[in-house]
């Protein structure tokens, strides 16, 4: 009930992000989706790099053949045209902050299982050490100088890392995790893409190979 | 004569003993004099007083005290301000206020719980227990009502998420 709800309520508040799931399409806009529609994204983003490697071009500049109009409810970070070579990925790290390792330790369980279906390498999960915020103040109003109160406030880390991605498998997971982040879990995402090294840059001539 | 004080800091109960002022005399004979005690600063915030004939009715959360937080009770406010690195904590204290009182003034004497409140990305999940003393349509009304004018004063979607209860006596937990 609940679930149908929030699935109504995401397609109409949030500008009508729709689930596009077409043959040449990244997988965009994930309405809250629970374990079972894990396999509809794994088929999904199966699908992607696989008709991707076929769009590859033999060299680099090819013309753009054709544009699919039905890309965009929402803007995806990455667009991809046809032609376009879809970003990689060496290495995406995932750290996320709680107050409480019970939700934060239910939350790894969470993502393992969906990175398992997806084929997604989970490379390393860290728990690095909390970290404890102590503060002391009076404990009364006015005067009373000896007699005060300790407060603390503890922040605990989860540290998950991935890899090897590819961008839309990328977009994808990262979105579904995040969708389904919990209430007072911070998370920081950093991605390790992998570039061509730029035309200029040459071996120099007096390199010996 | 001085007062014996001793404090211990993590719970914060004090064990004193009076100092009484005497007007002059040295010998401490009983000449003009009052008692006085030192203040006993013990912790009173969020606890109920009993009553003689068992008659005040505590919910759940009002049963226990704020030392059970995270023990036997959870919080009323979710969200990463207070983590390290976390942004914007005092805007929504301040928010989460104004959402209190919004939403126990919006519905009048309905609300038989806290108002939780959840905040997930940009978007702000409200959540309580609410009785059924208005009929459903207006319930509805209310809580399009309550989203819509929040959303565009707070600047991000809001959802309500309320239950509701037939008796009012069903959220009570024990009397005292």
């Amino acid at each position: 009930m609940n679930i149908t709800r929030s699935l109504l309520n995401i397609g109409t508040k949030q500008g009508g992000i729709g689930s596009v799931f077409g043959q040449h399409v990244v997988p965009r806009g994930l309405s809250r989706t629970t374990p079972v529609c894990c396999a509809r994204l794994a088929e999904n983003t199966s699908a992607s790099p696989s008709s991707g490697s076929s769009w590859l071009p033999q060299t680099g500049s090819s013309p753009r053949l054709f544009h699919t109009s039905n890309l965009s409810y929402s803007q995806p970070s990455s667009e991809l045209t046809v032609g376009e070579p879809d970003r990689l990925y060496s290495q995406i790290e995932v750290e996320c902050r709680g107050h409480e390792p019970a939700v934060l330790r239910s939350y790894n369980t969470f993502v393992s299982t969906a990175a398992g279906h997806l084929s997604i390498p989970v490379e390393d999960v860290l728990w690095p050490k909390k970290h404890i915020k102590r503060w002391t103040l009076l404990k009364s109003v006015h005067i009373y100088k000896h007699h005060r109160v300790q407060y603390e406030v503890r922040t605990h880390f989860l540290v998950m890392k991935f890899a090897r991605l590819t961008g839309s498998t990328a977009d994808t997971f990262l979105d579904y995790i995040q969708r389904n982040l919990p209430e007072g879990v911070a998370m920081k995402v950093t991605k390790h893409e992998l570039h061509k090294l730029p035309e200029h840059v040459k071996p120099s001539s007096e390199v010996v190979v | 004569m001085s007062a014996i004080l001793y404090t211990n800091i993590a719970s914060g109960w004090k064990l004193c003993t009076s100092s009484s002022f005497s007007q002059g005399t040295l010998l401490g004979v009983l000449s003009q004099s009052f008692h006085t005690t030192q203040v006993v600063g013990k912790v009173q915030s969020g606890r109920y007083k009993i009553t003689r004939n068992r008659s005040k009715p505590l919910t759940y959360e009002m049963a226990n005290q704020p030392c059970q937080i995270a023990h036997r009770k959870s919080w009323n406010s979710w969200n990463t301000t207070s983590l390290y690195e976390g942004q914007r904590e005092p805007e929504t204290v301040v928010e989460d206020i104004f959402i209190r009182k919004f939403m126990t003034g919006t519905w009048h004497n309905l609300f038989v719980s806290e108002v939780v409140i959840k905040r997930q990305h940009n978007t702000i999940r409200i959540a309580g227990i609410v009785q059924q003393k208005i009929a459903a349509r207006k319930m509805y009304f209310l809580i399009g009502y309550c989203e819509e004018i929040l959303s565009y004063w707070l600047k991000c979607p809001v959802k309500l998420e309320l239950q509701t209860v037939s008796d009012k006596t069903d959220v009570i937990h024990k009397y005292i």
